[in-house]
């Protein structure tokens, strides 16, 4: 409840901003046919990557699951990969590779290829939870292991699948940097450029509420998704039969279609980035500075996946076992901080926090609670599916021996939900790690992260000097794609 | 293996916390440090840190005031200063551009700077009110990919950039401040329906949106477009040697509004109008020391003084900017309006 609050706070802020603006200029601002142009652009683009992150997120989980594995666990790593990269470095890599890469499809291209491990790796826990005897029972009933997928695993996944579908979208939403690169004018970048050109809070507050709406309905329609897809929920423990060898050709084949994906995301932009290194720069990096940067960065993003998991459990718990209409309410209104652009996220929290806690500006403090209105989505939908997994019997036949309600959850539900959990808070601390215009404004004065660092090169157009902190970046961002891949090994 | 699972969240607790030990001292120094002959400055900066920072070190040596600084977007410091108010810690505001200064002027957030300072500046460079004072000038230009065009093919006026010719080859940033400013020019000086024609003539030309200045020279150098609207500095500052680019730059004619000229500057907010360091600061900055390091470090034109123009562009005097005083803030919303109107924003 409380954490719903808060990210109800932002919001509030952007009423009374919007309301400013006062009704006339407000629907003269929506009316304009740049607005639905925005908005459009907005729709697509969420839109395009919702399916496209759906496809690549579930086609990557099933070929590992299903084909690679047994084998190095390393696949697990390698699903988890491109998150370490953040879309607008992905952006620069493509725009610098082909130039005439404008516009909405590379937009959904670019923001699907670097979120949609938000996807695999929910899925890829899902499905190592998944009820598989019923699958081998429609097997051996004649039907065939496509249809089994289809009509029996694959439900099973789904509300997994799906809260890391909502993930990306939510992220396309808010995205700035990448559609502004790309030059597919979103709502968010309209936001932004109205704020830009003119200081003109109210203006684009207005607008921040067109995006709000968006947000909801895409929170919505996750949650209707979801729901249908509930069915599928397993009621008790399950074994796992052991799965057919796959042939040599169908494991190479499965190898590349995982592989190629991560190649784009990962590999060509570190490509592009060390071509840009080589070519020099008259700005040189520090490397103690670079090396500070990292440490804070690694810090920032701890410290908000420790308190985004611990704001969402709740909330997880709660929205896992139960369902009525107040709950989704309290789910969806958690939802929202990720679709809020950061840059009002910021500005809210630089509003409330001079006047409800003046001694906490500035400091870490506000930045953290920042990067948690933010990121708490991430780890929320995680622990969710999580939870949601752990069969009930088991906490039932818990219960009915005589165990209290918190103690069969801690001992019960938690260690069987704990990878899930995991999951979702090193996603929140990637996001972190990624946050620029947030931290921007909010950072303690003085201090660098790693984004900001490479923000503050790119700026001035040096991107040979913003190389260094950008691989680093990547590099960094490899430390919680590992971890994901160690909390889903099991 | 659970014992991985629990070391590595061992592992992710202890770095939080240690984040959270860290974090809690550095905070309160900004808020700790009123005490009125502590030597310390609070300075927001819209200037990128590489290139301001060397120059900041060179004050705090001569000055040895300690001078802390927050480095953002200009834009993005503004809203900030606004929401702020006066809880601001800031003292000094360094501005990239003439719009945000004046939208802080015109909310009330500067102090008035003395006569001694504003009196160095050209009054077409600085404001009319002494609330801050212009530093460097940046001209804007052409830049043009000198791979499929020739100097003398480019247009030294914007109005021919609205001709048939140019259809879908230029590209502009009608979000950026200097766009802005130069748009508020073209309004002062051609009046407003040439303004409107000449933007709407853009719009109707397919011109390319760019959502940063950097982003078109970027552009510009790679061939994803042939011509683009930006100011001399960022490609006089680019990390590679600039003569050597693909994309050159082409000067507006001299004595029309395609060849202006816009302002960097500083403004000491109303709460420091005490602060010694505060004026120390600014007046480094307006000083020979300083505007020889904006000549040379960032190529800027300093505003202040004999100095001769930067490296591999013509000198101020020849770029016969007009006479324009982009202090005028309420004339920027109607500019922000027009442009807005038309559909570019």
């Amino acid at each position: 409840m409380l954490v719903a609050a808060a990210t109800v706070l932002p919001i509030g802020y952007l009423v009374v901003r919007a309301a400013e603006a006062g009704w006339a200029s407000a629907l003269a601002l929506l009316a304009r046919p740049r607005t639905a142009e925005l908005i459009l652009n907005s729709v697509l683009l969420v839109a395009g990557v919702g399916v496209t992150s759906l496809v690549l997120g579930v086609g990557t989980a099933l070929l590992i699951d299903r084909i690679l594995l047994p084998g190095p666990r390393v696949w697990w790593l390698v699903a988890a990969l491109p998150i370490a990269v953040p879309s607008y470095v992905a952006a620069f890599a493509l725009v610098a590779l082909v130039p005439s890469a404008q516009g909405t499809l590379p937009g959904i291209l670019v923001i699907a290829l670097t979120t949609y491990p938000y996807v695999t790796l929910p899925t890829l826990a899902a499905l190592a939870r998944a009820d598989h005897e019923l699958a081998e029972v429609a097997r051996s009933l004649g039907v065939s292991r496509a249809r089994a997928l289809a009509t029996v695993t694959l439900p099973q996944v789904l509300p997994a699948a799906l809260a890391g579908v909502l993930l990306c979208m939510l992220y396309a939403l808010a995205d700035f940097a990448t559609p502004a690169m790309l030059r597919a004018p979103t709502l968010t970048v309209g936001v932004y450029s109205l704020f830009a050109g003119t200081l003109d809070r109210s203006a684009a507050a207005v607008l921040s509420l067109v995006l709000l709406a968006l947000a909801l309905a895409v929170v919505a329609l996750e949650q209707r998704a979801r729901r249908a897809a509930d069915a599928g929920r397993p009621v008790a423990p399950v074994r796992r039969p052991p799965r057919p060898p796959s042939t040599a050709g169908a494991t190479a084949l499965a190898g590349f279609a995982v592989v190629a994906p991560v190649v784009a995301a990962v590999v060509l932009p570190i490509a592009v980035l060390l071509a840009r290194l080589a070519g020099g720069s008259r700005y040189p990096a520090d490397p103690a500075a670079l090396a500070g940067a990292a440490f804070t960065t690694l810090g920032l993003g701890a410290a908000t996946a420790l308190l985004a998991t611990l704001a969402a459990l709740p909330i997880a718990v709660l929205g896992a076992r139960h369902r009525d209409r107040w709950l989704r309410l309290v789910e969806a209104v958690s939802f929202l901080g990720q679709a809020l652009p950061g840059v009002v996220v910021a500005l809210a929290l630089v509003f409330l926090s001079l006047r409800l806690t003046p001694w906490a500006y500035q400091s870490a403090i506000v930045l953290v609670a920042c990067y948690v209105i933010l990121f708490m989505p991430k780890a929320l939908g995680s622990s969710r599916a999580a939870i949601q997994q752990v069969p009930t019997a088991l906490e039932d036949s818990a219960r009915t021996l005589g165990r209290g309600r918190l103690r069969t959850w801690l001992t019960v539900t938690a260690p069987g939900a704990l990878p899930g959990i995991a999951a979702g808070a090193l996603l929140a601390m990637t996001s972190a790690m990624k946050e620029v215009p947030a931290t921007l404004m909010l950072r303690p004065i003085g201090v660098n992260t790693l984004a900001t660092e490479l923000w503050s090169k790119t700026t001035m157009g040096a991107y040979g000097a913003a190389a260094p902190a950008a691989l680093l970046l990547v590099l960094i961002g490899l430390v919680p794609a590992w971890l994901l891949g160690q909390a889903g090994r099991r | 293996m659970p014992s991985i699972r629990s070391r590595s969240l061992v592992a992710l607790v202890a770095v939080a916390l240690t984040v959270a030990g860290c974090a809690a001292p550095s905070t309160a120094a900004p808020e700790t440090s009123a005490p009125a002959e502590a030597q310390t400055l609070v300075v927001y900066s819209g200037r990128a840190e590489e290139l301001v920072a060397p120059l900041i070190e060179q004050f705090k040596t001569a000055s040895g005031v300690s001078v802390e600084v927050r480095y953002a977007g200009t834009t993005e410091l503004a809203a900030q200063l606004l929401e702020e108010g006066d809880a601001t810690p800031a003292e000094v505001f360094l501005s990239q551009d003439a719009g945000a200064l004046g939208a802080l002027s015109q909310a009330g957030r500067f102090t008035t700077l003395p006569e001694s300072v504003t009196s160095l500046v050209d009054p077409k460079y600085t404001s009319a009110d002494g609330s801050w004072v212009g530093l460097t000038g940046r001209a804007r230009v052409i830049a043009y990919d000198s791979e499929r065009l020739d100097a003398d093919e480019v247009p030294g006026d914007v109005f021919e950039l609205i001709e048939p010719k140019w259809r879908g080859r230029v590209a502009i940033v009608p979000g950026n401040a200097s766009f802005q400013a130069f748009v508020t020019a073209l309004r002062v000086s051609e009046g407003e329906d040439r303004a409107r024609e000449w933007l709407e003539g853009l719009v109707a030309n397919d011109a390319q949106i760019y959502s940063g200045n950097g982003d078109v020279l970027e552009a510009v150098n790679n061939g994803a477009v042939e011509l683009g609207l930006i100011n001399h500095y960022y490609w006089a500052s680019s990390e590679q040697d600039p003569t050597k680019l693909r994309a050159q730059l082409k000067f507006g004619d001299p004595g029309t509004v395609s060849a202006l000229v816009n302002a960097t500057g500083v403004g000491i907010l109303a709460g420091a109008a005490d602060s010694q360091p505060a004026q120390a600061f600014v007046e480094f900055l307006v000083s020979e020391q300083a505007q020889r390091y904006f000549l040379e470090e960032t190529y800027e034109y300093p505003l202040v003084g004999g100095l001769p123009g930067p490296a591999n562009v013509p000198p101020l005097a020849d770029l016969g900017g007009p006479d324009i005083d982009l202090s005028s803030l309420s004339s920027l919303e109607q500019t922000v309006e027009l442009i807005t109107s038309v559909g570019l924003l």
